[in-house]
């Protein structure tokens, strides 16, 4: 019986590998504006958040979302961007938890979630200049892993 | 047989995935530096008839507000004399001089520097035609551009 059973449970996990997955998805890209009340912050605070939906559906004991730090990616040439300070906060729920971050940090994050959770993920990442912003383009990064 | 199937099973259901994607954040900062000139300048005559110049008796400096939210230059192109009257010779040299925001003394040079994050602020800028052999009666007009990024 517990043969058949651990047959059973073998083969249904092998007959579903997509199913068996912790996955990332980014549904909305986040876009920063230049904070109305302090020019030296170029925050999606004042513009658009990133919404993600991890989905862990692997690991008997659940799984460990990591957020890196942020770092600046592009930005116009002239721009001083080792004096810029990089900065994240999160906010994570699912049924029957969250967890969140309010505190812009430029530190790495981690946060466990159990099994077959699906996690809606918010991300607000700022760029504090002090020496103001050049016109142009910019952008930052951050790396959601889970495992 | 059977703690094979158990411990692929277990191996399985119990062995971490691992993902990664990375999510970036896009801004765009339109231009965060703006000029406007108030007060264009007005340059009279010297006494010894050889300079005209802002900064002569009744002259007026011109007066530029600079407001800048980021990182930018400001820069002055070198002066130069663009209208003079007919029958007027030339040969003259034109210099500019400013101060307020930045200062530097009289020259013909281009000139250039660095702004940070400023309210509107004043760059006031004189303008002088010298020239040793006179001028013709009429009108005059010098100019420096000012571009600011």
């Amino acid at each position: 019986m517990q043969l058949r059973c651990g047959l059973a449970a073998l083969l249904a996990t092998l007959a579903t590998p997509a199913v068996a997955d912790c996955s990332v998805g980014v549904s909305t890209p986040g876009v920063m504006n230049l904070s109305a009340s302090d020019a030296h912050v170029l925050t999606s605070a004042e513009g658009t958040a990133s919404l993600l939906i991890v989905t862990n559906l692997s690991g008997l004991f659940g799984t460990t979302v990591t957020i890196s730090n942020p770092r600046l990616d592009t930005y116009p040439g002239g721009f001083a961007a080792g004096s810029a300070t990089v900065e994240e906060t999160y906010s994570a729920t699912w049924v029957l938890g969250s967890s969140s971050n309010s505190t812009f940090s430029s530190s790495p994050r981690s946060f466990g979630v159990p099994v077959a959770a699906i996690v809606t993920l918010v991300l607000n990442n700022r760029v504090t200049s002090p020496g103001g912003f050049k016109q142009g383009g910019y952008s930052t990064k951050t790396t959601i892993s889970c495992s | 047989m059977r703690g094979l199937l158990v411990a692929l099973g277990y191996a399985v259901l119990c062995a971490p995935a691992f993902a990664a994607t990375d999510v970036v954040f896009t801004g765009n900062v339109a231009d965060t530096c703006t000029l406007a000139v108030p007060t264009p300048g007005t340059m009279t005559l010297s006494s010894d008839g050889k300079t005209l110049g802002s900064d002569q008796a009744l002259g007026v400096p011109a007066t530029v507000t600079v407001l800048s939210l980021g990182g930018n230059s400001v820069t002055l192109s070198a002066p130069s004399l663009t209208a003079s009257p007919v029958g007027y010779g030339g040969g003259e040299t034109v210099q500019m001089s400013y101060s307020g925001l930045a200062s530097h003394a009289y020259t013909t040079q281009q000139q250039s520097f660095s702004v940070g994050i400023i309210p509107l602020t004043n760059l006031i800028i004189n303008m002088q035609v010298i020239n040793n052999s006179g001028f013709a009666q009429g009108t005059y007009t010098a100019k420096t551009v000012l571009t600011c990024s």
